[in-house]
């Protein structure tokens, strides 16, 4: 493995021939002698869609208002929806997809969670606080982080600052929400010292059950965490940086009213070092980063009073990897990036099912495993100046996936199927993108994408055994000689920007060929009480989805502006029925004004209901629901520390509502006061 | 910049330790077969060997007669079990593995499925005859924890007893199991035949959770009243694996065993 690691490093060097031209290199790492450093863009990629050091009208100023959590800051990124469960680590889903089709990596790190039945997305045990900064891509378009269908999430780890004006510097912050009975506290410093700079955040999460928007109390929608994160960076030359960043987070009696089961316990580790660089042999801004993560989690069903039967599942997912990327070939007109990575993931789950006659044995299977999954992957990046009014980017990824299980027990259970996992299966991934923007005059921008992406199944998709699903009430089984699945990826983008005016439109359609999708199986029994059938996760063939979002923000006087959103998914399977999950037609608007020294913001949040659904997956009508959102904001300076007080209301109608891929129909919380408190010093 | 060694430490024995083989020992060969029982008779001496002690169900058996200078005795032999229950007596199902003669050894292997355990309804001999003599070997015969051995009487014609007894698994474990049963019907109180002309459907079932497992592939007559199928366990736990006995597209009977493992 650390051969081919090595080989794909000489690939590299083979490529960087094409590297002819040295060109005058900003002195990059001289503006990390400021704080201006953690507003940088490390990677140059015009084409990101969200990025908080984005500027421009349409980013909304997520510092103003403080995000009380990384969910809510995903729910408030374009094309991201939120799939609930319970209060706690809901997934991320990308226009309609969701994690197994899109790669989430933290500050370039692969990270797998460890529950089967989803209830720990990587982005769980990240919290705002420790953020720099959020990447998503859509589509075949990995971001240089994988292959993917469905695009990508990387949560960029914030950096400690070198030589600020004071040595210590630092924020808190605290907030209290009513519908939940919340109180969260967070805490971050940083200090520097010649070539020395840390940071260290700690944050403390306390919910009790929320009550949703008919009075009523969600049983089993609490939670409690810590999170602790940590980055020792040195400069060995002036140009030069090593990096070591650490990230701890331990949850403990989460519920999740929509699962049969909650969670004792979740931790997460994840640590990385780094070099940082300016050249190294033709690659100029090099890095390498070695990382490892792991999480244990914990799920079973002891607070549960109306189980047919206590079961314990824990599961737990480690990852080890690293990458080497730089630029090959930089100009005014021109970019090439490379980036070789490798990841290794170790995934193993266990159920065992207690019944109630003690005088029975308990019952024991593995639904993970012990599943090994290693891939490497090279990739270029490519842009370039057409002329005047044109521009290219283009990227083109290679991977190459080997999985395969590593357990006799869950060899034999593999068996009953006719199926093997033990021997090593390989997949060649291919991904490549090509965008061509067009810039007729200063306001106007027109992009084509065009981005074929490859993905081999996820760990459930492959070898989950019996893996209970609550949204069609379905075991699920997985097939170890699935498919790798591919999609085609269409996309215009229309931006136009003016002074006051922004808009951003876009209309995508995606091609799924070998889709993934979970097949009723008529003959097979369910394990799971109370399931009704058994699904085998199957290439199907092709599925469609198009969609369109729109994006505008005007601003109104040089104290208001109005922004909005909106966002729609059509998606249909292989035999032209709705696929499930689809988000309906959405609104957000927002009206910002400053008034009296104070921020005022208004959101009005609507979606339309959802009557295309899927009747395969027994999916549920979602009637259309109706937000409002109201908050205010006021900083003070104090000897040269700043203090924030928010106050607000999140769903002032109390609206009961709940969004149409939330899992088991749980309704999300009805009206809530908040009340934050940042200071920074 | 402790940490940052005991990192990049762990990351080389992660990566080391991902492409190593763990070596598995392999076991000693030992003879499956233990004495458990003997006698002897005008010099003529016999031994009965097993698996495991002599219980009810399907035992295999090795016989070894030696003569007083532990010379191997051969020829012909004829084996018969009976259960003497005091007011009347009664032989079980009986099988020659190879024929009905000692090897030069000494020794013949064989099997019997012992109905019933020994206890206060009865006492349980092998009667062997050889050169002529009869030689009575008392044995003991258990009731396993799990029975083995079931019976059930003739749905069709309300009379004729059938037994059926599990041979395997002997180890059950999650996977494919190799299934054995072998059936038996008693014609009388000394005949009791191996049955050769019944068809099976087979269904395990995970009686905690009413449930079965896919994929199973009924028994079939391979010879001597054996049937041989595949059953599956997706889980450890209590399990019963049922079978529907056909003959002649009529149901007989419906015997089950349970198995439980961990």
């Amino acid at each position: 493995m650390k051969a081919r690691l090595l080989l794909m490093l000489m690939l590299g060097l083979g490529w960087s021939a094409l590297a002819q031209k040295e060109t005058a290199y900003l002195t990059w790492l001289d503006s990390m002698a400021s704080s201006s450093y953690i507003a940088m863009e490390i990677t140059l990629d015009e084409l990101q869609i969200n990025h908080e050091t984005d500027d421009g009208l349409l980013s909304t100023d997520k510092r103003r208002y403080t995000m009380r959590n990384t969910d809510q800051l995903l729910h408030h990124l374009p094309g991201v929806s939120m799939v609930r469960r319970g209060s706690f680590a809901n997934e991320p889903m990308l226009r309609g997809l969701t994690s197994e089709r899109y790669v989430l990596s933290i500050d370039g790190m692969r990270v797998f969670g460890a529950c089967t039945d989803k209830m720990d997305p990587g982005s769980a045990y990240i919290e705002p606080i420790s953020l720099d900064g959020i990447d998503v891509s859509f589509g075949g378009q990995g971001n240089m982080l994988g292959s993917t269908t469905g695009g990508s999430v990387n949560f960029n780890l914030k950096k400690p600052i070198f030589n600020a004006e004071r040595p210590w510097m630092g924020q808190f912050s605290t907030n209290y929400g009513s519908a939940a009975g919340s109180f969260d506290q967070a805490v971050d410093f940083n200090y520097s010292k010649d070539r020395w700079a840390v940071r260290l955040s700690g944050v403390h999460r306390k919910a009790h059950n929320y009550t949703d928007g008919n009075g009523e109390e969600v049983r089993y929608s609490q939670y409690e965490k810590i999170n602790y994160a940590g980055a020792l960076y040195y400069r060995l030359t002036d140009n030069d940086l090593l990096t070591f960043d650490f990230v701890g987070d331990d949850a403990w009696d989460v519920g999740y009213p929509a699962l049969p089961m909650d969670v004792s316990s979740a931790k997460a580790k994840m640590y990385s070092v780094g070099w940082i660089g300016t050249n190294l042999w033709r690659f100029e801004r090099p890095e390498v980063k070695v990382y490892h993560n792991s999480i244990d989690h914990e799920m079973d069903d002891t607070n549960r009073d109306t189980v047919a039967m206590h079961m314990d599942m824990p599961g737990t997912s480690s990852t080890s990897g690293g990458y080497f990327k730089g630029v090959l070939t930089s100009s005014s007109r021109q970019q090439l990036s490379f980036k070789a990575d490798y990841f290794t993931n170790l995934s193993y789950a266990e159920m065992t099912m207690y019944p109630n006659d003690p005088s029975e044995l308990p019952m024991f299977m593995l639904t993970w495993p012990n599943i090994r999954r290693s891939q490497a992957g090279m990739e270029l990046d490519y842009q370039r100046s057409l002329g005047e009014l044109w521009q290219l980017h283009t990227t083109a990824r290679l991977d190459e996936a080997r999985t395969s299980i590593d357990s006799d027990f869950g060899e034999r259970q593999l068996n009953v199927f006719g199926r093997s996992g033990t021997e090593v299966r390989k997949e060649q991934l291919i991904n490549t993108s090509v965008n061509l923007s067009f810039r007729p005059g200063k306001r106007l921008t027109t992009t084509f994408k065009v981005s074929y992406g490859e993905r081999v199944p996820s760990v459930s998709e492959q070898f989950g055994f019996y893996l209970f699903n609550v949204h069609d009430g379905h075991d699920y089984l997985g097939d170890p000689d699935l498919e790798k699945e591919r999609n085609l990826h269409f996309e215009i983008v229309e931006s136009f920007k003016s002074n006051r005016l922004q808009l951003d439109a876009n209309l995508f359609m995606y091609r799924f060929d070998n889709y993934i999708m979970g097949i009723h199986v008529p003959e097979y029994q369910v394990m799971t009480i109370g399931a009704q059938g058994v699904r085998w996760y199957t290439n199907v063939g092709n599925a469609t989805m198009l969609g369109g979002e729109l994006r505008g923000a005007y601003e109104l006087s040089r104290s208001s502006r109005l922004s909005s959103e909106m966002k729609y998914v059509y998606g249909k399977d292989f035999e032209d029925d709705p696929l499930p999950q689809m988000p309906p037609f959405k609104v957000n608007t927002a009206f910002d004004q400053q008034w009296l020294g104070i921020n005022w913001r208004t959101e009005l949040e609507w979606a339309s209901a959802q009557h295309r659904v899927s009747e395969k997956f027994n999916e549920p009508t979602t009637p259309s629901y109706y937000l409002v959102n109201l908050r205010i904001n006021k900083s003070f300076e104090v000897n040269d520390n700043s203090i924030g007080l928010g106050l607000g209301v999140d769903n002032l109608l109390n609206e009961s509502y709940r969004e149409h891929f939330d899992i088991g129909r749980i309704l999300r919380p009805g009206r809530n006061f908040y009340i934050d408190l940042k200071a920074r010093f | 910049m402790k940490p940052l060694f005991s990192f990049l430490l762990i990351g080389l024995i992660v990566i080391a330790s991902s492409c190593g083989d763990d070596d598995e020992p392999t076991p000693d060969v030992v003879s499956p077969f233990q004495e458990w029982a003997s006698a002897s008779v005008d010099g003529i001496n016999v031994k009965l060997l097993g698996q495991e002690r002599f219980f009810v169900g399907y035992n295999t058996m090795m016989l070894e007669v030696f003569d007083n200078n532990d010379n191997p005795i051969t020829g012909e032999v004829k084996i018969t079990p009976m259960m003497d229950m005091m007011t009347m007596s009664h032989s079980a199902p009986l099988e020659y593995t190879h024929g009905q003669a000692l090897n030069a050894g000494g020794s013949l292997e064989f099997a019997t499925v012992f109905v019933m355990p020994s206890g206060e309804m009865g006492t349980w001999t092998v009667n062997v005859e050889v050169l002529d003599k009869m030689i009575e070997v008392p044995v003991e015969i258990l009731q396993p924890e799990y029975s083995k051995l079931t019976s059930f009487v003739d749905q069709v014609d309300g009379s004729t007893k059938y037994f059926v007894a599990m041979i395997g698994p002997k180890d059950p474990q999650v996977g494919v199991n190799d299934l054995e049963v072998a059936v038996y019907k008693r014609q009388s109180m000394m005949e009791w035949p191996a049955v050769t002309n019944m068809t099976m459907e087979l269904e395990p079932w995970m009686v905690s959770m009413d449930h079965g497992s896919p994929n199973n592939v009924a028994p079939v007559h391979t010879g001597n009243g054996h049937y041989s199928g595949k059953v599956n366990f997706t889980m450890t736990g209590d399990w019963q694996i049922r079978l529907d006995l056909l003959q002649n597209g009529e149901l007989c009977g419906e015997p089950y065993f349970d198995i439980f493992f961990q």
